[in-house]
C-alpha cells in the first residue's frame, strides 16, 4: 500500500500542445497521498494545463497521468466521472454557475455527489461561506461579487463535497494580504482536518512556503525544480533563483 | 487564375467544415436523445427555458405574423382584382402563411431571438470555465444545459408558429375587409372552404424541425466556443448564420417531402 500511496498521482512523460505550441514537453511528477504539492513557475508555462490534464478535462498527446494506477488517458466519460467525484477544484477564474446564487453554486456538488438530506446541505453550505468569510451570502447572484469574493466562493464550492484532492488554481491570486493569508489559513486547516491531498498552482511565493509541503517549479513544460520550502529557497538553480527573487535577468527571458 | 484556385479552395474547406459540423451537431442530437432516454431534466430547468423560449418569444413572433399577412393583402389584393378574381386573397395568404411564411419567418425570427442567447450564454460559460466546473462536479453539461435548451426550442417553436399564423391570417383579412373593402363573408368562405387541417400540420412540423435544428446548432456552437469575448461573439455570429442557412435549406426539403402527402 506504501507504494500506492506514494504513487497517488503520477504525471509520466506528458506531452500536450495547442496547435504548433508546445505546452507540455515531457512533464514528470508524482504526488504521494495526503501531501500538499505547490506548482510556481511563469505565466503560461502550463500550470493550469496541468491540473485540466489531470481532471481528464484535457488529453495528453503523449504519457500518461496516473490516480491510484488509472491511466486517466484512457478513461472512458463514465470512467471520468467516477474519477473527478474524487475531486475539487478551484478554478483560476472561479469558474462560478452565474445563474445560481452562491448558496446553489457551493451546494452544487454537495447535492451531486451524495444522497444528503437539504437541512445537512444548507448547514454544510453556511459553513463553509463562513470558513472562507462569507458568512451569510448565500442569497447574492455571482455578478454581485467582487472578484476576491468570487474566488472565496469558488473555494468555498470546491471544498464543500469534502473531496479527497483538491486543486487550487492560484487560490489567493486577487486577494489583500490579509485574506490571502486567511485562505493559506484555510488550505491548511483543510489539509489537518481531513487530510487531503492538495495540488496549489500559485504565483504567490508567501503563500507557497506557508502551505507547501513541498514546491515544483515549472518551465517550459518540464520540471525544472522539486524540493521542500527550504530546498527551494536555497536552491542555487539560477532559475529558481531569478523566479524566487523576482527578477527580469537571468537564464529565464521575461519577454521573448 | 491563382486568385480563383485560392478562392475556389476557400470554398471548398467551408463547405468541409460545414459538412464536419453537421456530423457534430448530429452527434450531439444523438446524444440529447440518450439524455433524453434516461429521463426528463429537472422542472426548474424546464420552466425557466419555456418561459424564456415560449411567452418571452411571443411579441416577436405576434409582430412578424401580423405584419406579413397584412403585407401579403396588400401586395395580392390589388392583383387579384385585376385578374377578377379578388376574394381568393383569404385561402392565398392562409395557404402561405401556414404553410411556408409562418413556419419559416418564425423559425428565423426564433434563430435570431432565442438561438443567438442559447449560443452567447453556453458560449461564455464555456470560456469562463463553467463547462469545466459542471464536469469537474460531476454533471454532465449535455443534460445539465442542453437537454432543456433542446426540448424547449423543439416544443415552442411549432407552439409559437400557430400564434403567428392565426394572428397573421386575421390581420391579413381584417385588413382585406377595412383597408381594401373586401366583402368579409365572401373571403372567409373561400378561406374555409380552401383550408384542410393537414395545411396547419404541415406548417407546424416545419416548425418543429426547425425549432429542433436551431436549438441543436446553437447550442453547439455555444459549447465549443472558445477565446475570450471575442469567441462568444463568433460562437454567436456563426450559429445565427448556420441556423438561418439550415431553415432555409430545410424548408425547401420538407416542402418537397410534404408535396407528396398533399
Ligand atoms: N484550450 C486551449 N487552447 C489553446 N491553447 C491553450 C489552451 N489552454 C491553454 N492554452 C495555452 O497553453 C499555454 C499554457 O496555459 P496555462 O493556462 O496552463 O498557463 P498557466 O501556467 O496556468 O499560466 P498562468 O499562470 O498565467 O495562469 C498558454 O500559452 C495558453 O495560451
Ligand atoms: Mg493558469
Amino acid at each position: 500500500m506504501a507504494n500506492n500511496d506514494d504513487n497517488f498521482i503520477v504525471f509520466e512523460d506528458v506531452y500536450k500542445s495547442f496547435g504548433a505550441l508546445n505546452v507540455l514537453c515531457g512533464l514528470n511528477f508524482t504526488v504521494r497521498r495526503g501531501e500538499t504539492l505547490v506548482i510556481i513557475g511563469q505565466s503560461g508555462t502550463g500550470k493550469s494545463v496541468t491540473l485540466r490534464c489531470l481532471l481528464g478535462l484535457l488529453r495528453p498527446d503523449r504519457g500518461r497521468v496516473l490516480f491510484e494506477g488509472d491511466n486517466v488517458g484512457d478513461m472512458d466519460e463514465v470512467q471520468l466521472v467516477e474519477l473527478r467525484s474524487h475531486f475539487g477544484m478551484l478554478f483560476q477564474m472561479a469558474a462560478l454557475f452565474d445563474s445560481l446564487t452562491v448558496g446553489e453554486n457551493v451546494a452544487f456538488g454537495v447535492e451531486a455527489r451524495k444522497g444528503k438530506k437539504p437541512e445537512e446541505i444548507k448547514r454544510i453550505v453556511s459553513d463553509t461561506l463562513r470558513a472562507v468569510g462569507l458568512p451569510g451570502i448565500e442569497d447574492k447572484m455571482p455578478a454581485e461579487l467582487s472578484g476576491g469574493m468570487k474566488k472565496r466562493v469558488g473555494l468555498a464550492r470546491a471544498v464543500a463535497p469534502g473531496p479527497e484532492v483538491i486543486l487550487y488554481d492560484e487560490p489567493t491570486t486577487g486577494l489583500d494580504p490579509i485574506m490571502a493569508d486567511a485562505i493559506n489559513n484555510l488550505i491548511l486547516r483543510t489539509q489537518e482536518l481531513y487530510n487531503v491531498t492538495s495540488i496549489v498552482v500559485t504565483h504567490d511565493l508567501t503563500s507557497a512556503y506557508k502551505v507547501g509541503d513541498r514546491i515544483i517549479m515549472l518551465h517550459q513544460g518540464q520540471v525544472v525544480g522539486d524540493g521542500t520550502p527550504e530546498e527551494i529557497q536555497q536552491s542555487s538553480d539560477p532559475m529558481i533563483q531569478q523566479f524566487i527573487h523576482g527578477s527580469a535577468e537571468g537564464p529565464i527571458k521575461a519577454i521573448m | 487564375m491563382n486568385f480563383i484556385s485560392s478562392y475556389a479552395g476557400h470554398i471548398g474547406s467551408n463547405i468541409l467544415i460545414g459538412f464536419s459540423g453537421v456530423g457534430r451537431v448530429i452527434i450531439l442530437f444523438l446524444e440529447v436523445m440518450k439524455w433524453l432516454g434516461r429521463g426528463l431534466p429537472s422542472r426548474k430547468s424546464l420552466v425557466q427555458q419555456m418561459h424564456f423560449i415560449g411567452v418571452e418569444s411571443l411579441p416577436v413572433v405576434l409582430t412578424t405574423g401580423a405584419f406579413t399577412g397584412a403585407v401579403l393583402v396588400y401586395a395580392l389584393y390589388p392583383e387579384l382584382s385585376r385578374l377578377g378574381v379578388r376574394s381568393w386573397v383569404g385561402p392565398l395568404i392562409a395557404k402561405s402563411l401556414t404553410q411556408q411564411l409562418g413556419p419559416t419567418l418564425s423559425g428565423l425570427m426564433l434563430a435570431g431571438r432565442v438561438g443567438c442567447s442559447m449560443a452567447a450564454e453556453l458560449g461564455y460559460m464555456s470560456v469562463s470555465e463553467q463547462i469545466d466546473a459542471l464536469k469537474t462536479m460531476g454533471t454532465n453539461p449535455v443534460r445539465y444545459l442542453v437537454l432543456p435548451r433542446v426540448i424547449c426550442g423543439t416544443l415552442m417553436t411549432p407552439f409559437l408558429t400557430a400564434f403567428a399564423m392565426f394572428i397573421g391570417i386575421s390581420a391579413g383579412l381584417i385588413l382585406a375587409v377595412w383597408g381594401l373593402g373586401a366583402e368579409w363573408h365572401y373571403i372567409w368562405e373561400m378561406t374555409c372552404s380552401f383550408m384542410e387541417p393537414f395545411d396547419f400540420f404541415r406548417g407546424l412540423l416545419k416548425a418543429f424541425f426547425f425549432g429542433l435544428t436551431t436549438s441543436l446548432i446553437c447550442c453547439y456552437k455555444g459549447m465549443n466556443a472558445t477565446g475570450g469575448a471575442e469567441g462568444v461573439g463568433k460562437a454567436t455570429t456563426d450559429s445565427n448564420v448556420a441556423s438561418c442557412i439550415t431553415i432555409l435549406m430545410l424548408n425547401l426539403f420538407l416542402t418537397m417531402i410534404l408535396v407528396q402527402f398533399a
